[in-house]
C-alpha cells in the first residue's frame, strides 16, 4: 500500500483538528499538541482501485506567541491550509504559511479550506476575497466542522495529484 | 639418489663395444649384432633390475617427501582433508573390525572427562530448571505471578519471563528519515500492537522536536529515550531509521547489532531507499534482518536447594543411568574410529595417487554445494517475501473493525489465528484467501464478543430493528436515532428492542413519522363517505349489493392496516328512511336496512364484531329541505370509522 504524508496547516483556533476528527483515525490524544506541536493521525483514501494511507501531521495552529514548526513539513507529499471564514486574519495567515511552506519543501499539491461554513452570515472573508485566492490557481473549499462537507473530497483530490504528479 | 645412473650401467656393459669401434668403425652393424647375440639375457636382466631398482627408489623419494607434501596441502586449503577423509574413515572400521580394544585405549584419555563434564552441566541445567519451576509454581513470588497472569490475561510463562527479563526486543520500526513514513515493522511473539504507522510518525515528530526544542547540531540526534522500564534505541542512518523498542536494559553492544541491521539495509536497499514515494512493498525483504533484532536475555536465577529431594535424587539417578549407558555407547564408538584412523594413515600414503582422483570429485562436489546453497537462497528469499506477505495480512485483519487479533503465526505451512471477532465483523478467512493464502490451510479461533465500535454498533442495530426503507439510523455518541416514517407497530417494538442493543445507552424515535396514522385516516374517510342506497323496502338492486361488496373489501383492508399499526376499529353501520310513515314503522325499516348491509357485509369476510347496527330513521337526512324527488336518496345506509388510538388490549397480528 502506499503511503504519504500529509500535513495540516493554519492559524490558531481555525477548527483544523475538529474539521478532520470525523474522517480520520486516531491514536494520539490532544495534548500532544501542546507538548510537541504535532499530533499524527492517519486516514485511508481509496483513489481509483488503490488505497492510499494518508499519514496526517497536525500541526499546532500558529497564533501570535508561537509560530507552526515549519520543520515537521519536512518530506510532506501536500498539505492542507486551513483558515477560519469567521476571521479574515486567519486567512492571510494561511497564505504566508503556504509561502513558507513553499520555501521549506518546495511546490507541493496543497488544497484551501475554508472553515466554519455554518456561521456564514458572520464571516469577514467575502466571496470576492476567495474569488481572488482562487485566481491564483488555489483550490478552495469552504468547509464545515459540523456537516464535514467537502473534507473528504479534499482529500481524495489532493490525494490523487499527488500520485499523479509522482 | 643412492642409486648409481642408469647410464654408468650402459657405459660398463658396453665397453667391449666401445673398444670394438675404436679397432673396426668401418662395421658397427655387425659388431652391434654379435653384441645383442651375445648378451640379449643379460640386458633383459638389467632392464628388470632397473625398473625394479626406479620404483624403490621413487617410494622412497615419496616417502622422504609425504610428510612435508602433506602439511604444505593442510596448510593450504582443505583438499587434501577432503580427499583422505574416506580413506581414514575405512582404516578406522578396519581397525576397530580386527581389535577395538586399541582404538578404545587412545581414545579413553581424551573422551572420559568431556562426557563426565557435558553430563555434569546437564544435571546443573536441569536443576535449575526444576527449581525455578518448582519455585515459581509454588512459591509466594510465584503465586503474585498467577494472579497477575489472571489479571492480564498473559499466560503464566509469559509474566515469569516478563518478570525474570533482563531485557526483550519487542518491536523494530524501519522508518524512512525524510517522510516519517513507515517501511517495515516487526514484533516479538505475543507482542500487542498499536497502529504502527501513526507510531512511526509520532516518534519521528518527536525525534525532530528535540533536535529542534533543543536547538541541537545537525549532526546530534536523539539515540534513545526511556518510558519506565521502556527504552526505544534510534540508530540513523542518511534515509533510513531504525528504531527498537527494548522492554528492560539491552546491553551496550546492542548499539552495535542495530548498527549493523541498519548498515546491512542500507546495503540491500540503497537503491529503493534513495527512490521511496510511499511504497514500502520493497522493504519486506528486510524482515530477516529485523528479525535478527529481535533479541532478548532471561536472568540467571540462583539455584536453591529444594527439600523435596528424592524426586530429583530419583530423576538424577535416572538420568544418570542413561548418561552411562550413552557414555559407554559412545565410548566404543568414539575408540572404533580412532582405531580405524591409525590403520588407514598407513593405507592413505600408499594410495595418494587415487586421492588425486578423489581431490577431483570433491571440487565437483563443492560446485554441487555451492549451487545447492544457492538455491536455498533463493527458496529463502520467496521464504521471507511470503512472510512479510502474511505479516501484511496480519495487520489487516487487526486492522478491521470488531476483530481483536490475539495470536497469528504460521507454522508447517499452516496458519492459525485466534482472538475476538464481532459476528458481524468481516470474515478473516475472505482476507487471507485475498492476501493469497489457501484458505483451506487456516485455523481460527474466534471468541465471538460485541465490539463497540461505531460502525460495529450501527450495523448491529440495523440487523435487530430491521427498519423499513424509509427509515434512517445514525448513532451520535451513543445514541441511536431513527430519522424518517415507519409504521407505529415498528416504532413500538424498536423502542422495546433498541435499548437492548449492545453499545446503544439510549435511543430516539421522535423523529419518525407515525405513517399508519394517514394511512387509516384515509381508508376511514373512504368508508364513510361511502353510502348505500335502497328502493322503498329493505332489498338491494344489483347495482348496490356490488358496491356493498366493495366497501366489504375496503373495511377488510382497514382492519388489517388497523391491526398492523395496533389500532382498534369499530364500525357503526346507520340505517335510514324518509320521512313518511309512522315513527316506529321507520325505525324498525332503518334497522333492517342497516342489517341487510351487515349480512352482506359479514358474507364478504367482514368480522360480524366490529360492525354495529343502529336506526336513525328519518332524523339524518341526506340532504335536509329535499324536493320530493330528492327524497328517494334517504332511504340508505351511512357507516362511521371509530378508531380506537389506544393500542391496548388490541388484537395483535
Amino acid at each position: 500500500m502506499i503511503q504519504k504524508k500529509i500535513c495540516l496547516i493554519g492559524a490558531f483556533a481555525v477548527g483544523k483538528t475538529s474539521l478532520v476528527q470525523r474522517f480520520v483515525k486516531s491514536m494520539f490524544a490532544e495534548k500532544y499538541h501542546t507538548n510537541i506541536g504535532v499530533k499524527i493521525d492517519k486516514k485511508i483514501v481509496t483513489v481509483g482501485e488503490s488505497e492510499v494511507t494518508l499519514v496526517l501531521w497536525d500541526l499546532v495552529g500558529q497564533d501570535e506567541f508561537k509560530a507552526v514548526e515549519i520543520g515537521y513539513l519536512r518530506g510532506s507529499a501536500g498539505y492542507l491550509l486551513v483558515a477560519d471564514g469567521t476571521r479574515r486574519a486567519t486567512l492571510e495567515c494561511a497564505v504566508d504559511l503556504h509561502t513558507r511552506a513553499q520555501d521549506a519543501i518546495g511546490r507541493v499539491p496543497f488544497r484551501l479550506l475554508v472553515n466554519k461554513a455554518d456561521l456564514a452570515p458572520t464571516w469577514e472573508v467575502t466571496d470576492e476575497d476567495l474569488i481572488k485566492i482562487a485566481e491564483r490557481g488555489w483550490a478552495v473549499g469552504r468547509t464545515s466542522a459540523k456537516t464535514g462537507d467537502h473534507v473528504e473530497s479534499a482529500f481524495v483530490s489532493l490525494t490523487q495529484e499527488i500520485l499523479q504528479a509522482k | 639418489m643412492g642409486t648409481p645412473p642408469p647410464e654408468s650401467v650402459m657405459n660398463e656393459t658396453g665397453e667391449p663395444s666401445g673398444a670394438g669401434e675404436g679397432n673396426g668403425s668401418e662395421q658397427p652393424d655387425d659388431l652391434e649384432r654379435l653384441r645383442r647375440l651375445l648378451l640379449a639375457p643379460e640386458q633383459k636382466q638389467i632392464d628388470e633390475l632397473r625398473m625394479k631398482l626406479g620404483v624403490e627408489a621413487q617410494t622412497e623419494a615419496i616417502s622422504e617427501v609425504l610428510p612435508q607434501a602433506m602439511r604444505l596441502s593442510g596448510a593450504r586449503d582443505e583438499q587434501f582433508s577432503k580427499a583422505i577423509t574416506p580413506a581414514v574413515e575405512s582404516a578406522l572400521k578396519e581397525s576397530v573390525r580386527r581389535d577395538p580394544t586399541v582404538l578404545t585405549d587412545a581414545v579413553f584419555p581424551i573422551i572420559g572427562p568431556a562426557i563426565r563434564k557435558a553430563i555434569a552441566e546437564a544435571f546443573e541445567k536441569m536443576m535449575e530448571s526444576l527449581n525455578q519451576a518448582m519455585e515459581h509454581s509454588l512459591s509466594v513470588q510465584g503465586l503474585k505471578w498467577r494472579i497477575e497472569a489472571f489479571r492480564t490475561g498473559k499466560s503464566f510463562a509469559e509474566v515469569v519471563l516478563l518478570r525474570t527479563l533482563v531485557y526483550r526486543v519487542e518491536q523494530v520500526f524501519l522508518i524512512h528519515k525524510e517522510t516519517g513514513l513507515l517501511l517495515q515493522h516487526i514484533e516479538a511473539d505475543h507482542q500487542s500492537v498499536t497502529d504502527t504507522d501513526m507510531v512511526s510518525g509520532m516518534l519521528s515528530a518527536i525525534r525532530d522536536f528535540v533536535h529542534d526544542a533543543f536547538l541541537m547540531s545537525k549532526d546530534a540526534v536523539l539515540e534513545s529515550f526511556r518510558v519506565g522500564d521502556l527504552n526505544v534505541w534510534i540508530e540513523s542512518g542518511p534515509h533510513a531509521i531504525l528504531a527498537a523498542v527494548i522492554r528492560g536494559v539491552a546491553p551496550q553492544d546492542y548499539h552495535g547489532v542495530l548498527q549493523d541491521a541498519r548498515q546491512r539495509i542500507a546495503v540491500k536497499q540503497r537503491a529503493a531507499l534513495e527512490a521511496f514515494s510511499g511504497d514500502a512493498a520493497a522493504f519486506v525483504a528486510v524482515r530477516p534482518i529485523l528479525k535478527d533484532c529481535l533479541l532478548f536475555q532471561v536472568s540467571e536465577q540462583k539455584a536453591r536447594r529444594w527439600p523435596l529431594l528424592w524426586p530429583i535424587v530419583f530423576l538424577l539417578l535416572l538420568l544418570a543411568g542413561c548418561g552411562w549407558l550413552g557414555w559407554r555407547h559412545l565410548e566404543a564408538k568414539r575408540a572404533a574410529e580412532q582405531q580405524r584412523a591409525s590403520a588407514e594413515e598407513q593405507r592413505a600414503r600408499a594410495e595418494q595417487q587415487q586421492a588425486a582422483a578423489e581431490q577431483q570429485r570433491a571440487a565437483d562436489e563443492e560446485a554441487r554445494n555451492r549451487a545447492e546453497g544457492a538455491k536455498r537462497k533463493a527458496e529463502q528469499a520467496a521464504q521471507a517475501a511470503e512472510e512479510g506477505r502474511w505479516a501484511q495480512c496480519v495487520d489487516k485483519i487487526k486492522g478491521q473493525e470488531g476483530i481483536v487479533v490475539i495470536e497469528a503465526a504460521r507454522r508447517d505451512g499452516r496458519m492459525y489465528l485466534s482472538g475476538l471477532r464481532d459476528p458481524l465483523a468481516v470474515e478473516p478467512r475472505q482476507l487471507v484467501a485475498a492476501a493469497g493464502f489457501d484458505p483451506k490451510g487456516l485455523v481460527e479461533h474466534w471468541e465471538p464478543y460485541y465490539s463497540l465500535s461505531p460502525a460495529l454498533t450501527l450495523r448491529r442495530a440495523i440487523t435487530r430493528l430491521q427498519p423499513p426503507a424509509s427509515v434512517g439510523l445514525r448513532l451520535q455518541g451513543d445514541m441511536l436515532i431513527a430519522e424518517g416514517s415507519a409504521h407505529a407497530s415498528w416504532i413500538t417494538e424498536s423502542r422495546t428492542r433498541a435499548e437492548a442493543i449492545p453499545g446503544v445507552a439510549a435511543y430516539d424515535a421522535s423523529a419518525v413519522l407515525d405513517e399508519s396514522g394517514a394511512e387509516l385516516a384515509a381508508k376511514r374517510k373512504e368508508i364513510e363517505e361511502t353510502a348505500i342506497y335502497f328502493g322503498e323496502g329493505i332489498q338491494l338492486d344489483a347495482e348496490q349489493t356490488a358496491a356493498t361488496r366493495r366497501l366489504a373489501r375496503r373495511i377488510v383492508e382497514l382492519q388489517t392496516a388497523a391491526v398492523r399499526a395496533g389500532r382498534h376499529i369499530s364500525i357503526t353501520v346507520t340505517g335510514h328512511t324518509t320521512d313518511k310513515g309512522t315513527e316506529l314503522y321507520n325505525h324498525r325499516l332503518g334497522e333492517e336496512r342497516a342489517g341487510t348491509v351487515v349480512g352482506i357485509l359479514a358474507t364478504e369476510g367482514v368480522q360480524a364484531t366490529l360492525l354495529a347496527p343502529v336506526s336513525v330513521g328519518p332524523r339524518e337526512p341526506e340532504n335536509p329541505g329535499a324536493t320530493p324527488e330528492e327524497d328517494v336518496r334517504n332511504r340508505r345506509v351511512t357507516f362511521r370509522v371509530a378508531i380506537d388510538p389506544s393500542n391496548r388490549n388490541s388484537p395483535r397480528q
